[in-house]
């Protein structure tokens, strides 16, 4: 039997007919075997463009079409669709990309256009072998994975437990609230961050749909969609959960009081081997540090924790513990860390005293850290000078070459404190002042009328001179060098990835972005939803972002998660492998091969079975079978070879 | 190769320019064949740093005869090697002060390591480089520096021959010899440091070096 094929060649306005030519492309298409009819048309995509592909297929009794314009990233499942309403099975289609792969890469004609030739000479030999495929439906397990409970982790658990649904919160550290706890005030309202945050961290402990599991971390993501089983490993906390009141007399009676640097205070104070992370923790629950405690290090203590707990909370037999949870989708929420200041000796930090990163700042500044809020150098006395440094590792081809996007109004929000807590001297050294949100160009103009002193120039150095700390820098509006001496700096850091970012992109099946921040699908119109669907991410894990973007995000995330529940199903992709028995040698090679270990081994019949749910069609397997065992739907090697011969002719 | 930093970076730029600008190339021919030349563009500049540094330590320790063991040394890299980052830190090198570790020397934290020795600022305003070359000096004598090994002729001379101007000029009494980095390679390799012009700067660098030579 011959097929009837139509070709429909897009202009996209001048994004391909600019450069490439499309009415030739057309004319040459309709020239090819067993095509009927060949067209161009200025919008393919457009309602019109659609219309003219359901009628050839009506009219002409097209049996397969190839569209010639951008990705199918982009448009495949818009033309899908088109043939569909004309009755004919959507994986009946093939698309050439003269768009991206032709008219974006050359400002030659004729190069675009003979190379839109041959891409369309192989899409219409390889659709000529197309074989109907039906999608898959599944049905979806209504409970969400939330993974990280910052502020975007906790939104997203919010809203989503606020619908009616379950919520896994899994929260690495002790205590949810993220870097966000740790804060004084927020800018641009400069409201505490305790006052806003700490409901919402209630709420969460409260929600009878959401269920925290924190000091724990995700270990493995098996399943797809609508149906993932995720294993959990909880650390021991050492403390019975139900008994401890959060009552504060083990840390008290700890023989290690005022001896463990305080990773909450950024280590500018001293806690206990048990300690709670901060007054206002989620839960509000003893922790046991298992690399510091004597009895669990060394064996020997003498337990005046023990002694001090009247409600017997304490328990050092606590194990680490491993449960799987069944969920439907998933949503990460990770956050950032920040660029180690080390690594820019030039700027003194480490080396000299007086010089701290912004969230060392936060601390120092916070009613609850280290000096209860008090502005002091080391020393103890009130700094008559302090300056601010912005950009440090951020827009920067040395380090990170993004901007940060919190550190212009941080630093901001940082010279305000100064000023209303010391009667010092500010002095802001920055590159551009990036104030682009609701009410922020407000509040830097609020705090330049308090007097502070912004230099436009990048701080350069900070250097010691005689036992004084001095700042070095161009100020480009002057047009001069200048050293400004001050008693303490402050650098504002880079938000960076988290050090794990890649193992935890792994474990959940998703991609990053070149500044190693995890990738959504569309950077403008799908910056919530990743390559693997049914895992959606929110907040500073995606990239730097301040408290409003992240809220957004978690929110959009909840959305995109009561989707997929809403629906209630699930299409999935039906391009599976799918190995033949008889021809399988049973060498186990694809085992290896496969990324989402969908391949398993029979061992009575000696050969690998592919799990079709699991399977992602990425024919990894197909391409390293020696003995041509497996096959991919919609990748067959008939297809390929004739797309490459039809490419190459 | 080039043995100093001024014209290493000189000659990098000029490379990286034509094959980034292929008009200027087009440009440069027109000239050159005017004068019946040509130019095919096959020259890689590297310094001789990064040659030496490029033969890895295996071969290197072979050659050590005399390690330096004891010796305190102030790497001092200079402003344009670098800058802008090609293959070390523009602002907290490291390869001098690994390949003065493998001749057994010590290599003292330099804080003013890349900082700029003034170039020829000290022909032509020679206030502004005596100040500059001072802070260098100072900051090694301070970091415990017995000695300061440059990879720039022109560093060499700058931090060498104006030390009894500084003095006068700030009152100070610095003494610190700078020797360029092949000089002190070679001491370690047991080469003879007559050979090596041990005799010639300006400060002289025997006390420093007296156990090893
Ligand atoms: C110095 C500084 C000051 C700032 N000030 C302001 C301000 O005043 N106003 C403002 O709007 N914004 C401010 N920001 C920005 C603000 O911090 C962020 O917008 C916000 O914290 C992002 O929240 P998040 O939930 O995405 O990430 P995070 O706060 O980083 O939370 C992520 C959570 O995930 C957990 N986690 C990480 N990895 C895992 C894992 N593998 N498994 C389980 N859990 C994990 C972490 O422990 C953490 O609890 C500031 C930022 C900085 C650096």
């Amino acid at each position: 039997m011959t097929e009837r094929i139509g070709v429909y060649v897009c202009h996209c306005g001048h994004n391909i007919a600019a450069v490439g030519d499309v009415e030739k492309v057309a004319q040459y298409a309709g020239t090819l075997d067993n095509v009927v009819i060949a067209r161009d048309y200025k919008y393919m995509c457009s309602d019109p463009g659609q219309e003219l592909i359901k009628n050839d297929i009506q009219q002409l009794g097209l049996t397969r079409v190839v569209v010639a314009a951008c990705s199918p990233r982009m448009h495949e499942p818009t033309f899908k669709g088109a043939l569909e309403r004309a009755n004919l099975n959507g994986y009946l289609l093939e698309m050439a990309n003269i768009r991206e792969q032709c008219s974006w890469v050359t400002d030659n004609t004729q190069n675009a256009t003979e190379k839109a030739k041959s891409l369309v000479r192989g899409a219409v030999r390889r659709v000529y072998y197309h074989r109907p495929i039906e999608e898959r439906v599944v049905s979806v397990n209504k409970a969400t994975l939330v993974v990280g409970g910052g502020i975007a982790g906790i939104q997203a658990a919010l809203q989503i437990a606020e619908a009616g649904h379950k919520v896994y919160l899994v929260e690495r550290e002790a205590s949810i609230g993220g870097q966000m706890a740790k804060f004084d005030k927020t800018f641009p309202t400069m409201d505490c961050a305790a006052c806003i945050l700490t409901p919402k961290m209630v709420a969460v402990s409260q929600s009878p749909n959401i269920e925290l599991l924190t000091y724990a971390e995700v270990a493995q993501v098996d399943g797809y969609v609508g149906n993932f089983t995720v294993t959990v490993r909880q650390k021991p906390r050492y403390i019975v959960e139900d008994l401890c009141t959060g009552c504060g007399d083990c840390t008290t009676a700890c023989v290690l009081k005022n001896r463990i640097p305080d990773a909450f205070d950024e280590g500018l104070s001293k806690r206990s081997a048990a300690y709670i992370s901060f007054p206002q923790a989620i839960p509000l629950k003893a922790v046991i540090d298992e690399k510091e405690c004597l009895l669990l290090t060394k064996g020997k203590c003498s337990k005046n924790c023990v002694e001090a707990c009247s409600r017997e909370a304490i328990d050092f037999s606590q194990k680490e513990t491993v449960r799987r949870i069944e969920v439907g989708s998933i949503i990460l929420a990770t956050g950032f860390e920040l660029f180690d200041a080390r690594k820019a000796p030039q700027y003194g930090y480490g080396i000299y005293d007086d010089v701290y990163t912004g969230i060392e700042f936060e601390r120092l500044t916070n009613a609850s850290g280290p000096t209860q809020g008090k502005i002091l150098t080391k020393r103890g006395e009130e700094p008559k000078s302090v300056a601010i440094l912005h950009c440090i590792g951020s827009r920067d081809e040395n380090y990170q070459k993004y901007c940060s996007r919190v550190c212009c109004m941080s630093s901001v929000k940082f010279a305000h404190l100064v000023k209303e807590k010391t009667d010092a001297e500010v002095f802001e050294f920055y590159i551009d002042m990036r104030t682009f949100g609701k009410q922020y160009e407000e509040f830097y103009t609020r705090v330049q009328e308090e007097g502070v002193n912004f230099i436009r120039g990048k701080g350069a150095e900070v250097a010691k001179v005689d036992g004084q700390l001095v700042v070095r820098a161009e100020d480009t509006l002057l047009g001069a060098y200048r050293e400004i001496p001050v008693d303490m700096v402050v650098l504002n850091t880079a938000l960076v990835p988290r050090h794990d970012a890649e193992k935890v992109a792994q474990i959940f099946g998703i991609s990053r972005s070149e500044d190693g921040f995890f990738l959504e699908s569309h950077i403008k119109l799908d910056p919530v939803t990743t390559s693997t669907d049914g895992v959606h991410i929110a907040g500073c894990c995606q990239s730097p972002k301040d408290i409003p973007d992240t809220v957004a995000q978690g929110s959009a995330a909840a959305a995109q998660s009561l989707a997929v529940i809403a629906t209630g199903k699930v299409k999935i992709s039906p391009i599976s492998a799918w190995s033949d028995p008889a021809v399988c040698a049973g060498c186990r090679i694809c085992l290896g091969l496969c990324p989402f270990k969908a391949i398993g081994f029979n061992e009575e019949k000696k050969v690998a079975e592919i799990n079709q749910a699991v399977c992602k069609g990425c024919g990894s397997c197909a391409a390293g079978c020696p003995s041509n065992a497996i096959v991919v739907s919609h990748f067959s090697n008939q297809q390929l070879l004739a797309e490459i011969e039809g490419v190459l002719a | 190769m080039t043995a100093c930093n001024a014209c290493y970076l000189a000659l990098r730029r000029a490379t990286e320019r034509l094959e980034e600008y292929p008009r200027l190339k087009d440009k440069m021919e027109e000239n050159l064949q005017a004068a019946g030349l040509s130019y095919r563009g096959k020259v890689t500049v590297r310094h001789l740093l990064e040659l030496v540094v490029s033969l890895g330590p295996d071969v290197l320790l072979k050659q050590i005869k005399k390690p330096l063991a004891g010796l305190k040394v102030a790497c001092y890299y200079g402003c344009q090697l670098v800058r802008p980052r090609y293959y070390d830190d523009p602002e907290d090198p490291q390869s001098l002060d690994q390949l003065v570790e493998l001749m057994g020397a010590t290599a003292v934290p330099f804080r003013h390591k890349a900082k700029c020795c003034a170039a020829s600022l000290a022909t032509t305003k020679e206030k502004v480089a005596l100040k500059m070359i001072k802070d260098i000096l100072q900051d090694a004598h301070e970091a415990g520096a017995q000695l300061i090994v440059t990879i720039c002729p022109m560093c060499q001379m700058n931090l060498d021959a104006y030390q009894d101007q500084i003095n006068a000029a700030y009152g100070l009494n610095l003494e610190l010899p700078v020797v360029y980095f092949t000089q002190l390679l070679g001491l370690a390799f047991g080469l003879d440091s007559r050979q090596l012009g041990l005799d010639k700067p300006v400060v002289s660098p025997k006390r420093a070096l007296a156990s090893f030579l």
